[in-house]
């Protein structure tokens, strides 16, 4: 069972988010400002906390900063605020993800469970030299299989090699060309088409929203590149 | 007809052609006048060649008497007769002089150029002329290859003086003083007998026509080159001699009655055919150079008229090269050697005279001013563009110190004393120390206003030391540059508040929109009432327009920020087609989803542009969503990107669904949208943001419509070099 803090001044959406996430498996329990979140923290167990950033008495922010002092619990901010300098300061504060309204609640049931998961379950993976991780991304050459926050993904073989390619070297930007000579050992010219269509289906498949992607970035006018947690 | 004369290879073609059409219609008229001028029209020119013939003849008989007289030099017991022309040759005066004349009494003066070989020390020579004088013995040049262009004889008292020049390689001259006495004793007597020279060569059967028989007046051959003559004619000379000639049949010999009769044959042959074909190849010669004319300044398949490099040449080195050219012409005129020498010459010079010809008429089309285009136009310009740019200060020093320079020419010109000229120094003083204070004054005026024109308000000029009326004027334009400077500061202030209201009230939204959208979602979900068709349907277009309002209030913010110019942008060299195929990857689906097909036409491999990657996703990103939303399905999206010059050119072209009663400026204004797009989702923002982000980028974006053509066209800076 886990247990999963909304904290939003509006009530409205509290009350959604608790219609959309309460499962078997996961308790809710609610807060209206940052001071009363970490109340509840203090009080309970706490597996995870969405917070929005603009709230009376304590803001998003400030709580998140405080709560990192003693907890590390996943947190998920969830704003109105959608700046690019809004996003960078929730992470760098301490925030897991950060998710702008108006948001889908599909995608956020999908990122709470993805935490949920990462924060319960992949504290105890024992490293080894088969396995390429980036973020919560891991694939396992002996294998060859691939797993999103824990969960597998079913990749074909050329997304393979291309994920591969990419996790090798995280943050090295790999023109389509580049990937494409790689995985093919060809010429590749004019081939750039593929590599992108392929990407896309990766990102779909590995990323909870394609549109906005936490590890498959698409760097316009480059190439692609992998790089850990946080999205663009 | 314009689609081939622009072609290079016409033009020069028809060149050629006129070339070869215009010696011919010229050979043909000067034959033509020749054929009227020998009469061949009227008796078939049989008089003609009598006439030519006989003319040749009687030279040649001329010269048979003077070889005659030459070996019969001896005219008597007592008296050795010489004809002058015998020595044109300083090979026959030689011949002479063993045969009569004790050698040792000949003398030989030489004067002339002489080589020298001086030593310049260490074992080095270098060959020097120098003028030489000297008296020589027959003998001592006896070996002395002879080639003399010059010569005249001298009588005097009892020798004569023989003078040959040669102008060969060095300017010499030989003069031989002979004795009047042979060394038999006999006298020697010099006769002139005019300019023609005689050579016995000319007069051998091998190497004539002409045949001849010379006997005396009892009927001995005195010379022949011939045994019998078959028609001779008779020619009696002063020394009662006969001399009997003819032509021989055939001639066998390339001399110049051989060519003669050839030339006759040939206009007679074709005496009718040569006019036709001067009147002909002239018509034709004609119709070619206006056919040059016409098609000067064209290209291929072009039907504008437009200046190639050599067009592009000051117009007065042209003329000059052409002036020289000709004076070269003139020159070969004088000093052509042979006639085909001429002819190569003439040949050289007939293409510069015809680029000559057709760029001028080029020029002359193109309607610019001719003397813009000239070198001396181009530096007077420069030197005046200098002396403008200059400091008021300097324009003023080089101003006094010409009208300096002038004053005192003048003065001491007129002879002024020194009253005069020490006064004037010291008003011409005055007056310069004031024209320097005041061009100081300007130049600080100058700076300042230049400041303000590029923008810089906040440039105060220090007015304190300044003298009236600048002190005044230098106030004034600082008072209109704080103006100025408030007037901006407080637009730039009311633009940010514009941009910060804008983004805080899309906030506010925001949060009510959450809970909008959230609560729809969840009716939608409550099977019981979804299962009424009128509720489905007005859930769909709660739905519908939510996130329509989404999409605005994202679109509101960003607008803002783009127009507003509040926005980072980090400019880097981005691969355009990567970019391209990236945003088609993108909208593979969507644009499935509706039959469209993207085309990407690509002149490069690569294409670099200065742009910032994510900003110009935003712009594409933009586009591919309208052609995606509004373009008629199962139609094909064309996508050309195509350098040109300094920058890329990207064209986004796709058939629109809808009819388009509005033009492309109007499309790309906020919140304007095709009157029949209305209804569907979209924010009306999109190309409005495009064009703001575009422009951010230093590029520029401009939209056409064509009937139902929809077409975009983004130009933005190119990167070329390949390190950057």
């Amino acid at each position: 069972m886990y247990n999963v803090l909304i904290c939003d001044d509006e009530k409205d959406i509290v009350s959604a988010l608790r219609i959309y996430l309460t499962a078997p498996d996961i308790a809710i329990l609610e807060a209206y400002d940052g001071a009363e979140a970490l109340e509840v923290i203090a009080a309970n167990d706490i597996h995870l906390v969405l917070m929005d950033i603009m709230m009376p008495k304590l803001d998003g922010i400030s709580a998140v900063s405080k709560l990192r002092e003693s907890s590390n619990i996943p947190v998920i901010l969830l704003t109105a605020k959608s700046e690019d300098v809004d996003k960078i300061l929730g992470l760098n504060i301490g925030a897991d993800d950060y998710i702008t309204k108006p948001f889908n609640p599909m995608e956020v049931i999908a990122r709470v469970r993805s935490q949920l998961r990462r924060y319960t379950q992949l504290g105890g993976i024992v490293r080894s030299d088969t396995i390429l991780s980036v973020g919560a991304i891991e694939l396992d050459t002996d294998s060859r299989t691939v797993t999103a926050d824990g969960a597998a993904v079913n990749l074909t073989p050329t997304e393979y090699r291309i994920l591969k390619l990419l996790m090798e070297k995280p943050g090295k930007v790999f023109s389509g060309n580049e990937i494409y000579t790689a995985i093919r050992n060809e010429d590749a010219f004019g081939t750039e088409n593929i590599v992108a269509v392929h990407i896309r289906h990766l990102r779909e498949k590995i990323e909870i929203n394609p549109a906005e992607p936490r590890y498959i970035k698409v760097v316009w006018g480059q190439g692609y590149k992998i790089d850990g947690g946080e999205r663009q | 007809m314009r689609r081939f004369t622009g072609s290079i290879g016409i033009k020069i073609t028809a060149m050629i052609l006129l070339l070869i059409l215009g010696v011919t219609a010229f050979a043909g008229i000067v034959g033509t006048a020749i054929c009227f001028d020998r009469e061949i029209y009227t008796d078939n020119g049989a008089e003609w060649k009598e006439t030519t013939y006989d003319n040749l003849l009687v030279n040649k008989t001329t010269r048979v008497e003077q070889i005659y007289n030459y070996n019969k030099m001896i005219a008597d017991e007592n008296t050795v007769v010489v004809y002058t022309d015998t020595f044109a040759y300083e090979e026959n005066l030689r011949k002479f002089i063993e045969e009569n004349i004790d050698e040792s009494k000949v003398s030989i003066h030489f004067e002339g150029l002489v080589e020298v070989e001086v030593d310049y020390g260490e074992g080095h020579f270098y060959t020097e002329m120098v003028a030489s004088e000297s008296d020589l013995s027959f003998t001592d040049i006896s070996d002395r290859p002879f080639e003399i262009s010059y010569h005249y004889y001298d009588t005097k008292e009892d020798t004569y003086s023989v003078y040959f020049t040669n102008y060969g390689e060095y300017y010499s001259s030989y003069t031989y003083t002979i004795p009047k006495e042979t060394k038999d004793g006999k006298a020697v007597e010099f006769v002139e007998t005019g300019w023609i020279s005689v050579q016995k060569y000319d007069l051998l059967a091998e190497h004539t026509n002409y045949r001849y028989i010379m006997k005396d007046k009892d009927g001995n051959v005195l010379l022949s080159n011939t045994d019998s003559l078959k028609n001779p004619v008779s020619y009696k000379t002063v020394d009662d001699c006969t001399i009997d000639y003819e032509l021989a049949e055939p001639m066998t010999v390339r001399d110049d009655f051989f060519w003669e009769s050839l030339f006759y044959s040939i206009l007679t042959e074709y005496k009718y055919v040569i006019p036709i074909a001067a009147v002909v190849c002239s018509l034709l010669s004609i119709a070619l150079f206006i056919f040059l004319l016409c098609s000067a300044g064209h290209r291929k398949n072009d039907n504008e008229v437009r200046a190639n490099f050599f067009d592009k040449i000051p117009y007065d080195i042209v003329i000059l090269a052409a002036f020289i050219g000709l004076l070269i012409i003139m020159e070969s005129f004088y000093s052509f050697g042979e006639f085909w020498e001429f002819v190569v010459i003439l040949s050289f010079c007939y293409f510069p005279a015809m680029a000559f010809i057709m760029t001028t008429t080029t020029r002359l089309k193109l309607g610019a001013v001719i003397y813009k285009n000239t070198l001396i136009y181009i530096v007077c310009k420069f030197i005046f563009d200098v002396i403008r740019n200059l400091r008021v200060l300097w324009q003023v020093v080089i101003g006094i110190a010409v009208y300096a320079f002038l004053t005192t020419l003048f003065i001491a010109a007129g002879g002024g004393d020194e009253v005069t000229f020490v006064s004037m120094t010291l008003i011409n003083t005055v007056v310069a120390v004031i024209a320097l204070l005041a061009a100081l004054h300007q130049d600080k005026l100058k700076k300042a206003i230049n400041n303000m024109s590029n923008g810089d308000y906040d440039f105060q000029l220090d007015t304190n030391k300044m003298l009236e009326p600048y002190k005044t004027m230098g106030n004034d334009v600082n008072n209109i540059g704080n103006g100025i400077s408030k007037a901006l500061s407080e637009k730039l202030k009311s633009e940010r508040m514009k941009t910060e209201l804008i983004t805080n009230v899309s906030h506010d939204i925001k949060t009510p929109l959450t809970s909008i959208i959230n609560y729809v979602d969840l009716l939608s979900k409550e099977e019981q009432y979804t299962d009424n068709q009128n509720v489905r349907q007005y859930l769909e277009v709660l739905e519908r327009q939510t996130l329509r309002l989404k999409k605005l209030t994202v679109d509101l913010v960003e607008a803002s920020k783009a127009s507003t110019g509040n926005i980072t942008v980090n400019l880097d060299k981005t691969d355009l087609n990567e970019l391209l195929s990236q945003a088609v990857a993108e909208y593979a689906d969507r644009m499935a989803k509706k039959g469209l097909e993207a085309v990407i036409n690509c002149a490069q491999e690569n294409v670099y542009v200065l742009s910032d990657g994510k900003l110009l996703w935003r712009v594409i990103d933009n586009l591919f969503a309208n052609i995606s939303n509004y373009s008629m399905e199962n139609t094909r999206v064309y996508i050309d990107v195509r350098s040109i010059g300094d920058s890329v050119r990207v064209v986004f072209k796709n058939i629109s669904r809808d009819a388009l009663n509005i033009t492309g400026d109007e499309l790309m204004e906020r919140f304007v949208r095709g009157d029949s797009s209305r209804s569907t989702e979209g924010s009306g923002l999109g190309l409005s943001i495009a064009r703001s982000f575009v422009e951010l980028q230093n590029g520029n974006m401009s939209i056409d419509i064509e009937g139902d053509m929809f077409k975009v066209t983004i130009e933005l800076p190119e990167v070329k070099n390949r390190l950057i």
